[in-house]
């Protein structure tokens, strides 16, 4: 189908912006048409992205659905390939469950949405935009959006955090532009598709990897910001206690899966020698973030920071993954990115439910909410045991892969992956320990509703994805596979 | 046949699941007990006439590279073994579901739980089915973990308690530690060798190398510590023997299921998978085993809990089976691991009971009990007779003459006999005699240190499965091989017996005739077994360090350096910021002003490319 890709971009910007236009007033029925609006328009981009995926050819490596015209001398080119297929399901699966996290919203419903659709125009544009200058522009606007949610949304001083996330980025966006300009210029092209086969000048220099590694350094700074790559990541904890917990959700899930995308496709993709020479101090920082973001998540007091630090150990678990660079591994990225992902959403969405009966986001304020809350207490039980990686959901596929994949390479990495899931276990059942057993059920929990139709659904749609990631991987690593498959080649190749 | 076997388990743990509330408990109690009798009696059948064919299940499970792998059952012989023995327990422990509640300090069941109670035996009975038959290296794997979780879940069944949790964390946490190291075991090799069945995956020592921190590591060295780790924490060997202790909490009726049958998993991949040790994982194995039996009879010997204390003696028997393995006897460690497990699954059983029954784990607190749990004294004696190795000494005509520890122990000692282990091995015996004559007497002998609740009575169904263990502890002797006493060191045999003596001996003495010494040792002996104890490693070695970790090099860290300087920036620059917003909100100029901002950054963004 022609333009499809542009249909599946633009579609949440054109409700934002028909919200923006003909939306007015701020009663409640105000409120119930923006979100409704943005339901369904995010809803309809998850079903195109469906079909997308549908006829995703999965022995084709190179880039599907593609689109190019000339808009104002700039070449604007879409394409679909192995490796953004993941993203693409992932971001238009989680933006309407954010909407619908987001349903008890009352203050300022319009502007909140309409910053939620374009956070998924943008985020959809960088992943799928086949030309660097494009690519550039969603990749360094996208996060834009995210922290005006965060800041205008938020608690405690939110907006000096936002504003310090955005400082954090500001230098990272001058060297990102600064590294695309210097690929354009040596490729003489801005077309990813060409800029992905060029080989890029890896002369031997002071630093390994060669010429490719300044490139590789300027690139890498916007890029480890968005992904919360330790040490890089501290705007994130901070800014996921004071955001609205589905705002985390957006910032810890989407914002960093952005940066992960811009380090396949940049530094995977077009500077495989640089990333090669690099891949000792990747999986250092990575080990380093896998282990410490969990620790630091186990000893965390409230939701917001505990699944901020959740996502900075899941970044380094994904960053140890690219160091592998073998077949398994890239196979366990593409896994482990839609089972992390669904499984942190679905671990924010408990927290927001949870926030809303208890009024509070301390994890000390809950407490054997089992025998009060049996369906919620079911699902939590459920999404711990996805994040340890048990057998049946798609944390079990991805975790095995990794093993299998990081172990040629490297046994410290395998060992760091296993020490991983093990605290990631340890943390997901005191957490669920904490929250759901223990001997009396607090005060205030008495009178409060288990889940309702909405929550349920909501939780199940999570539930149900991540079991058929988990029994039949093949839906998703038989289309993107080949893609990375040739990645691996390279880097076979390299050692 | 296989797929019946696991339909007849899966049923029951269905019917358990789906008529709760329709159908009586007791109902649901008894037909699952049917259910997972009919399995287990399959699985006999099976073993003894060879009659269990293979079925796929799911074909191929995962595929993506050289990861591909199906669902099948395929047993080998000892698999079947297991599989039987594991489906034998978990119909007693089914059969014990009628007398709940058997939880400490409850007055009567709660709602429902018999039938989730029968459910979790369903379940822990099918992934042992699947775990034992495995062919696929992933379908092992994920029936570990299923293993390691259901016997979590019975760990902490009574969520209400205050210990439910912590137990339910720590049993889950060590296990998948052990599934964990299985599967970077199974990954060297799959790699290597581009895919493997999981029953013939260890089967050849690899060659080849691997990076550790940049230092070489042999494929093999790898590979077989893997097992030996895996294995390890299966039998519950030192340190893992935490969650041993900690599952002791779970109901009478599961107390020696979990332990047993994660046991003898363990032992089945020692067997399945030991023929790629190498003579230092073997020796390595050995030490460890013998260390760990002597440190887990330390350890039971100081338990105040005697459920804790029954349950640390299957460590210390797992120790013993290790040595045996690492003797390259895998027969005998099968053998010696049936007879010790039938006596321990009459101690946990027994002493499970005793405390729901009489609502008290304190040893310290029980004794005098002989009069109101006579049957319980009664198997509890027959249990350890067994485990502690009595017998007589003397041979006659090639028989031993004595029950199946003391056949075990002297076949054990026979084969250490001239090795490094025969003096652990001794001190092992000790050591066990001591702790479980220990368990026997502080419970049972003399004045009741505390009230013996009013109108207590033996349940009929408990008092039989304790009768049944109890004659099975007799017969149990029949299944040990003899092994050949040498000429020189016919002496071997009474060395059970003398250990055993000694340890009734000084039970006997420290905790009937002289309680007052056992307190003035206790006194004396400053926290002899607290550097040992899990609290002390898991709070000191573990959790402190951790949360100090996440504390300090966590949190404190992220405030500091480059995020405090973004911070001081970013404070610096709100005020103006939130100043200049609210003109511009005030004027009603907020579309237009965001959207020069953005119309700014793209048309920038654009120049600098374009320049560029």
């Amino acid at each position: 189908m022609q333009n499809l890709l542009s249909i599946l971009t633009f579609t949440p910007l054109l409700a934002a912006l028909i919200l923006a236009i003909f939306l007015r007033g701020n009663d409640e029925a105000a409120r119930q048409n923006a979100k409704w609006l943005a339901l369904t328009a995010s809803g309809a981009t998850f079903f195109v992205a469906v079909a997308l995926f549908l006829g995703f050819d999965g022995a084709n490596r190179g880039f599907q659905f593609e689109e190019s015209r000339v808009i104002l001398g700039l070449t604007y080119r879409m394409g679909v390939d192995g490796v953004s297929l993941p993203f693409v399901l992932l971001i238009t699966a989680l933006t309407p469950i954010a909407v619908a996290m987001s349903w008890a919203l009352s203050e300022r419903v319009k502007h909140y949405v309409i910053w939620l659709l374009t956070f998924e125009t943008a985020l959809l544009g960088a992943v799928l935009s086949l030309d660097l200058v494009f690519f550039v522009a969603f990749f360094e606007l996208a996060i834009l959006p995210a922290l005006l949610l965060a800041g205008m949304w938020g608690r405690m001083a939110c907006g000096v955090s936002a504003l310090k996330a955005w400082l954090y980025t500001l230098p990272g966006t001058v060297l990102l532009i600064v590294a695309a300009a210097g690929l354009a210029g040596e490729a003489q092209t801005t077309d990813i598709s060409q800029l992905l086969l060029h080989n890029f000048s890896a002369a031997a220099g002071a630093l390994p990897g060669g010429g490719q590694s300044v490139l590789w350094l300027l690139a890498a700074v916007s890029v480890a910001v968005k992904a919360a790559l330790w040490p890089f990541h501290t705007w994130l904890p901070g800014l996921g206690f004071r955001a609205p917990l589905q705002v985390g959700m957006i910032l810890g899930v989407l914002v960093t899966s952005l940066g992960l995308y811009g380090l396949l496709r940049i530094h995977v993709g077009m500077l495989p020698v640089a990333t090669d020479a690099f891949a000792p101090l990747l999986m250092a920082l990575a080990g380093a973030g896998l282990v410490l973001g969990v620790l630091s998540a186990l000893v965390a007091e409230d939701f917001g920071r505990l699944l901020s630090y959740v996502a900075v150990a899941q970044t380094g678990a994904f960053v140890l993954l690219i160091a592998g660079g073998t077949v398994q591994s890239f196979d366990a990225i593409v896994m482990a990115l839609l089972a992390h992902g669904l499984t942190l959403a679905a671990l924010f969405a408990l927290a927001v439910m949870l926030e809303a009966r208890g009024n509070a986001r301390e994890m000390a304020a809950f407490g054997a909410l089992k025998t009060r809350l049996p369906v919620l207490s079911a699902f939590f039980l459920f999404f711990a045991l996805a994040l340890l990686g048990a057998p049946g959901t798609a944390g079990f596929v991805a975790l095995l892969l990794a093993l299998f994949g990081l172990l040629p390479v490297s046994l410290t990495a395998a060992l760091l992956t296993a020490l991983g899931a093990l605290l990631f276990g340890g943390l997901a059942l005191a957490l669920y320990r904490q929250l759901m057993l223990g001997p009396r059920v607090k005060e205030h929990f008495k009178l409060v509703a288990d889940l309702d139709g909405r929550e349920r659904l909501t939780l199940s749609l999570l539930l149900v994805a991540l079991v058929l990631l988990g029994l039949w991987p093949g839906i998703v690593l038989d289309r993107t596979a080949p893609a990375f498959a040739e990645i691996a080649a390279q880097f076979a190749a390299l050692r | 046949m296989g797929l019946m076997l696991l339909g007849l388990l899966l049923l029951g743990s269905g019917l358990a699941w789906f008529t709760r509330g329709a159908m009586s408990e007791l109902a649901i109690a008894w037909t699952c007990a049917a259910l997972y009798g009919c399995a287990a009696l399959i699985a006999w059948i099976a073993h003894l006439t060879g009659g269990l064919t293979s079925a796929v299940l799911m074909s191929p499970w995962i595929e993506s590279g050289t990861l591909s792998t199906e669902l099948a059952l395929e047993p080998g012989t000892n698999g079947l073994l297991f599989v039987a023995l594991s489906l034998t327990l978990g119909t007693a422990a089914q059969v014990m579901v009628h007398d709940l509640p058997l939880t400490a300090g409850k007055s009567k069941a709660k709602p429902n739980e018999k039938a989730r109670l029968s459910l979790l035996h369903g379940l822990l009975m099918s992934a042992t089915v699947v775990f034992f038959t495995a062919s696929g290296t992933v379908q092992a794997l994920a029936a570990l973990f299923f293993l390691a979780w259901f016997s979590a879940q019975l760990a902490g069944f009574d969520h209400r308690s205050q210990g439910a949790g912590r137990a339910m964390q720590r049993v889950l946490v060590v296990l998948v530690a052990g599934t964990c190291a299985l599967a970077i075991g199974a990954a060297a090799l799959f790699a290597a060798r581009d895919g493997a069945r999981f029953d013939v995956l260890f089967a050849e020592p690899l060659a080849g190398e691997t990076t550790l921190f940049g230092q070489a590591v042999a494929l093999e060295a790898l590979t077989g510590g893997a097992v030996v780790i895996a294995a390890a924490t299966l039998l519950g060997l030192y340190i893992a023997h935490i969650w041993h202790a900690e599952s002791a909490l779970t109901p009478a009726p599961t107390a020696a299921l979990a332990p047993l049958v994660l046991a003898l998993a363990g032992l089945w991949l020692l067997d399945v998978q030991g023929a790629g040790l190498g003579e230092g994982h073997r020796t390595f194995l050995g030490v460890f085993g013998a260390a760990s039996a002597i440190a887990l009879g330390v350890l039971s010997v100081l338990q105040q809990d005697i459920r804790r204390a029954a349950a640390l003696l299957v460590g210390a028997a797992g120790g013993l089976v290790a040595v045996s393995v690492a003797l390259d006897e895998i027969g005998l460690a099968t053998a010696h691991l049936m007879a010790q497990g039938v006596c321990l699954a009459l101690l946990l059983w027994g002493v499970s009971s005793l405390v729901a029954r009489g609502g008290e784990c304190d040893l310290w607190q029980l004794g005098g009990r002989k009069a109101a749990f006579g049957s319980h004294y009664g198997a509890l004696i027959v249990g350890a007779v067994g485990l502690s190795g009595l017998g007589l000494p003397f041979p006659y005509e090639g028989l031993l003459i004595g029950l199946g520890g003391f056949a075990s122990a002297s076949a054990l000692l026979t084969v250490t006999h001239g090795t490094a282990f025969f003096v652990p091995v001794v001190i092992a015996l000790i050591l066990t005699s001591f702790a479980v004559w220990r368990v026997v007497v502080m419970a049972f002998a003399g004045a009741p240190r505390s009230p013996v609740p009013e109108g207590v009575s033996e349940p009929p169904v408990t008092r039989s499965v304790l009768g049944v263990a109890a004659l099975l502890v007799i017969l149990s002797a029949l299944w040990v091989p003899m092994q050949p006493v040498p000429e020189s060191a016919s002496w071997i045999t009474t060395v059970p017996v003398i250990c055993s003596a000694i340890g009734l001996a000084l039970a006997a003495l420290l905790f009937a005739m002289r309680p007052g010494w056992a307190k003035a040792l206790a006194r004396i002996i400053p926290d002899t077994g607290g550097a040992l104890a899990e609290e002390r490693l898991i709070g000191g070695y573990v959790a402190r360090p951790l949360a100090w970790a996440g504390r300090t090099l966590g949190h404190r860290l992220d405030g500091a350096g480059l995020d405090a300087l973004m911070t001081r920036l970013a404070r610096a620059l709100f005020p103006a910021l939130t100043q200049a917003w609210s003109r511009l909100s005030g004027g009603r100029t907020t579309p237009y002003a965001l959207t020069a901002i953005v119309g700014l950054v793209l048309l920038s963004t654009i120049l600098a490319m374009v320049g560029a």
